[in-house]
């Protein structure tokens, strides 16, 4: 029972990354994708985390897998909100689709 | 039930990674940084299911590093590309 529940797990954490990644693939400007993938990556982090706790690991093994998980959880937010303050600060406050241009190109010079 | 679930889990989470590398690919200095966090991101997933698939927590050190490898990598990116200065075309 502990293993089933632990693989749904772990394939639910695996659908939300797939969503993110579409997200990140499909969206418009720079700061939706920025949206995309700073939001559903810790999330399915931690699912395939608990996910594998549940399913059951070595003994060892938990506190990496832990470790892990929490680690993104504290660094993913952080990276994409500096990638985003990055994105703003170049492109001079026109962040919407119209940016879309100036940013996806790569020549946001000012 | 369990096998299946396993495998579709990897799979999906190689879709991910082939979305993510796209974007990656695609012009745009932001948007790269952002899909290659995405795929370190996607890559500690794939660490973390294959450990519980198999039973083995050899390569559970490699989740580690990669979730602390893309926290640097992308702020530092960040750092850089937020500086006006520099012509990123």
């Amino acid at each position: 029972m502990g293993e089933l529940s632990g693989a749904v797990l772990m394939f639910v954490g695996a659908s939300l990354a797939v969503v993110s990644a579409i997200g990140i693939h499909r969206f418009g400007s720079p700061l939706a994708r920025a949206h995309a993938a700073g939001k559903a990556a810790p999330v399915a982090v931690v699912l395939v985390a608990i996910g594998a706790l549940v399913h059951g690991v070595a003994a060892s093994a938990g506190g990496r897998i832990a470790l892990a998980a929490a680690l993104v959880v504290i660094t993913s937010p952080i990276g994409v909100h500096v990638l985003a303050r990055a994105i703003r600060r170049v492109s001079d406050g026109h962040v919407g689709p119209e940016a879309q241009g100036v940013a996806s190109r790569g020549r946001y010079r000012s | 039930m369990t096998p299946i679930l396993f495998t579709g889990s990897l799979l999906l989470l190689g879709i991910a990674a082939a979305l993510a590398l796209a974007r990656a690919l695609r012009p745009g200095d932001a948007d790269r940084v952002l899909g290659l966090d995405t795929l370190l991101a996607v890559v500690v997933m794939a660490v973390i299911v294959d450990a519980a698939r198999r039973g083995d927590d050899t390569y559970l050190d490699v989740a580690v590093v990669a979730a602390l490898l893309g926290f640097v990598g992308t702020v530092m990116l960040a750092w850089y590309l937020g500086r006006k200065e520099i012509d990123h075309g």
